[in-house]
């Protein structure tokens, strides 16, 4: 369960060396011999595509970003300017006040000014279905270039929220007057690109917005993209995609599939994101159920040799990641890999002392005459066929200390419509949830929402003690304190075996040898293409 | 009538009796058609909305979802807003009596997953796969039918080596036949672009891949008619009189065989208006397979609805044009009428 879908933005020094780790950086931009060619037309080839352009799904983000601006800049861990110029905060950090760029138009010709913020704000709160998890509550004006955003609780890592790629403007006239059908394949921003069509299952064309001239700090250059334009195709199979790039008919390709990695390492320039938030991992059902004994829950992670599983089904392509609550980009990750190694001796002691000595007919162990059963659902839309071989492996594993797990694959109706979301209905849950800051942990563990059970709670997790320490760990205005309390908290989630990693959710691109000057941006992995451009080769 | 008619004057009797009586029946066939037709097209609609509105899954839970990328249950407050937007939380019977009410005006409706009116994403789609099913159909047939001369009615021998070949072509994955030519064709000799959309070099490979599976098809049912054609009395008294061998099989012969693979190219091409979703994905080519699958998945009710109407249309108009096609093939059934 969970989510794929949400991405944000990273911030904080903590992460900023973690991100070199995973892979940050351009196609090495321009080696004094190379000669740039003006112009062009970069051929992207994408996996999925979104029913609109813009919205609160990660899919919507990677195109909205060609499109539209957004107030801040995320930089290597450090928060710079974009559309906003300066912003302060209040005493009791629930307000920020943002003072804006005065030369910034929309495409349409419409002006950028502290109207057009408050007018997106709506959009934004009926646009992005997770909104409410942000705290934001809404902007108000100061003068024509100054607003005041205004939050329910501190959150310092609202600017990597604000910097990813879903919070962009569109100009105050579209949103007054252009359809619904508009508004969602031909929106109207400030960005480098504008959209010339979107012909559906095959592609957008993007064309240059040749008066852009306010491109964050961090980008290579200012000023309209180099190439005239860009094609974005929608290429569901990888297989297809690789094939283009390497024919050369696309310049860049998305996910190539896990046995070429190695070969697009070597043959071609690569990209490479880890996802923000928390990586693919196992969170058990600690309401219901066998595994409510904290014994039971490490026996299963012993058993499994998830380094090594993640290694052979994904061929370096993705990392092992074995913090269950946060990726290792995500703001104060805490590093558990060591925990947990793969110890079937340790395993079958645990469930020993548990008391599940007996066996039945297929060696798997009983206790009281039931089998040690853990039915572990997920849904396809979110567990590619390379994730899922890693759960047939999970699956094998265990079996061998006598724990039976039934694996139930979802169809993407069936996910999304909320099947096997309730405490009696699964042991174990798998999946992942995109986000650029440490309260992922309010996110995913607090026991309910606005009075409501939490469906984003997939272990039904529910302590209100440890739900106070996340909280107070949010508010606490201290960075280093704050880094320490995140960490003892995520220390004792996976000394728990509430949720425990297995891969992080990667980003991963190959890019033909003469584009150079292609970025991933370090929030949320959004490709930049105003700054990439053709080489004579 | 027959019992007007005498032997001396049998054309007169008959023209005179029976000229009202063709246009009449004509007339009738076609009323008759017409009103089947009609009937297809509101099972077709009746069938598709009781079917996505029982089957398992809140609509709006599904949109909610989809728009934020969860796989969680939403609260009622949650739901209600879309609820009302899209008119779920009305009677289920209010809502079919609305949209059948639509179809009657010539609205398709919109899709809510895309926001857009479901008759212009058919209109934009519809191209592609169109051309692409034709094309199958055709470059199957140019297979079939001197493959089947070549090796049907010919002996054991050969007919077990026509007809294996057959087997294997009705029996190979679409989507391995598409990544394998793909890899060959596009990928290694660069004969073809990868990802070629919709112009014609885009849509052989494509095209190739659709028509491999239906050329089995077809070549099986047409060899078992031509075998059993082969032993007609027919054969022997055209032999009899001197006809050459090849002659009798190309002239006689296939015309008898041709039935069977006619009435399934009917369904062939119905089938693969919508079926071709696998081709799609591994050519990354639009069409209305995928967007149907899609739709299906999110149970976007008005984009499902209309893409099976278009469909069953589609089927009615074909067809017709089999039972026309099957009056210039058999002459028999001309008299008949």
């Amino acid at each position: 369960m969970t989510n794929h879908i949400f991405r944000r933005t990273t911030a904080s020094l903590a992460t900023a060396t973690m991100l070199c780790v995973c892979g940050f950086a351009a196609t090495t931009a321009s080696a004094a011999d190379e000669q740039r060619i003006e112009g062009g037309t970069i051929t992207y080839v994408h996996e999925q595509e979104p029913p609109c352009l813009w919205g609160g799904w990660v899919q919507q983000a990677y195109l909205s970003r060609q499109v539209f601006d957004y107030l801040v800049s995320y930089d290597k861990g450090a928060i710079r300017p974009w559309l906003a110029t300066e912003w302060s905060e209040s005493q009791d950090r629930k307000t920020i006040t943002f003072h804006l760029r005065k030369d910034v138009t929309f495409t349409d010709g419409d002006r950028f000014d502290a109207d057009a913020v408050v007018a997106n704000y709506p959009a934004w709160e009926g646009g992005i279905g997770w909104h409410g998890f942000t705290y934001m509550k809404g902007f108000t004006k100061v003068d024509d270039y100054t607003v005041k955003l205004h939050l329910s609780e501190p959150n310092p890592e609202i600017y990597n929220i604000l910097a990813n790629g879903h919070y962009g403007f569109q100009s105050p006239k579209s949103i007054a007057s252009n359809s619904k059908e508009q508004k969602c394949l031909t929106p109207v921003g400030t960005g480098p690109w504008k959209v010339e069509k979107w012909a559906r299952g095959s592609g957008i064309s993007f064309v240059r917005n040749d008066s852009y001239n306010w491109a964050p700090p961090n980008a290579a250059h200012n000023g309209p993209s180099y190439a005239e334009r860009l094609e974005w195709r929608f290429v569901p199979d990888a297989t297809t995609r690789w094939g283009a790039l390497t024919s050369g008919e696309a310049n860049v390709a998305y996910q190539p599939p896990s046995v070429q990695w190695k070969a697009a390492q070597q043959e071609f320039q690569t990209l490479s994101f880890v996802a923000t938030g928390r990586p693919q991992g196992l969170s058990f059902n600690v309401a219901k159920g066998p595994f409510t004994d904290q014994r039971l829950r490490q026996a299963f992670v012993y058993a499994t040799d998830r380094k090594r599983i993640v290694d052979a089904v994904f061929k370096g392509a993705v990392p092992f990641e074995g913090n269950g609550a946060l990726s290792k980009t995500t703001p104060l990750y805490h590093n558990v890999d060591g925990d947990y190694p793969y110890d079937v001796t340790k395993a079958n002691a645990l469930l020993d002392e548990a008391g599940w000595t007996g066996r039945d007919a297929d060696n798997y162990r009983t206790k009281d005459g039931k089998t040690l059963e853990a039915r572990l659902p997920f849904n396809q839309a979110i567990i590619d066929s390379e994730g899922a071989i890693a759960l047939q492996v999970i699956q094998d594993q265990v079996k061998a200390v006598g724990i039976k797990v039934k694996l139930i694959p979802l169809t993407q109706t069936e996910g999304f419509a909320g099947a096997y979301s309730k405490p009696d209905d699964k042991e174990i849950s798998f999946g992942y949830w995109v986000w650029p800051s440490p309260n992922i942990l309010d996110i995913v563990y607090n026991d309910t929402l606005n009075g409501h059970p939490n469906g984003n709670n997939t272990s039904f997790f529910s302590n209100a003690e440890v739900e106070d320490q996340i909280l107070d760990a949010q508010r606490e205005p201290d960075p280093k304190a704050r880094t320490e309390k995140f960490a003892k908290l995520q220390q004792w989630f996976d000394d728990q075996a509430v949720a425990i990693g297995v891969y992080n959710f990667t980003y991963n691109v190959a890019v033909a040898n003469n584009l150079k000057g292609l970025w991933q941006d370090q929030g949320n992995g959004l490709l930049n293409f105003n700054d990439a451009y053709f080489v004579k080769e | 009538m027959s019992v007007l008619s005498t032997i001396d004057e049998p054309a007169v009797i008959t023209s005179a009796v029976s000229t009202p009586r063709p246009a009449f029946t004509l007339l009738r066939t076609i009323l008759y058609r017409f009103a089947s037709a009609l009937f297809v097209l509101w099972g077709t609609v009746t069938i598709t909305f009781l079917v996505l509105t029982t089957l398992p899954g809140d609509r709006a839970t599904i949109l909610l979802n989809i728009t934020s990328g969860q796989a969680i249950e939403r609260t009622p407050e949650e739901l209600a807003p879309i609820n009302a937007l899209y008119g779920f939380d009305r009677p289920v019977l209010e809502q079919y009596v609305h949209y059948v009410l639509g179809l009657l005006r010539g609205d398709l409706g919109l899709s809510y997953e895309l926001q857009r009116p479901v008759l212009s994403i058919i209109a934009e789609q519809i191209a592609p796969t169109f051309t692409l099913a034709v094309s199958a159909l055709v470059l199957a047939w140019a297979f079939t039918v001197p493959w089947t001369l070549l090796t049907a009615g010919r002996g054991r021998r050969i007919g077990s080596v026509g007809s294996a070949t057959e087997t294997i072509m009705a029996g190979l994955p679409q989507y391995w036949v598409g990544i394998l030519l793909l890899i060959v064709f596009a990928v290694q000799f660069r004969w073809f672009p990868v990802i070629g959309g919709t112009g014609f070099a885009g849509t052989v490979l494509p095209t190739i891949t659709l028509a491999i599976p239906l050329a089995g098809f077809l070549g099986q049912s047409i060899r078992s008619e031509f075998d059993r054609t082969m032993h007609e009395p027919f054969v022997l008294s055209a032999r009899a009189r001197g006809m050459s061998r090849a002659g009798v099989r190309a002239r006689h012969v296939l015309r008898h065989a041709l039935i069977p693979g006619i009435t399934l190219s009917g369904w062939a091409i119905g089938h693969l208006l919508s079926g071709t979703v696998l081709v799609e994905t591994v050519f990354a080519r639009p069409g209305l397979g995928s967007v149907l699958v899609n739709a299906v998945s999110n149970k976007d009710f008005a984009l499902v609805s209309g893409i099976l109407i278009l469909n069953s249309f589609l089927y009615v108009v074909i067809n017709l044009i089999v039972d026309m096609i099957y009056l210039t093939v058999d002459p028999r059934l001309r008299s008949a009428t």
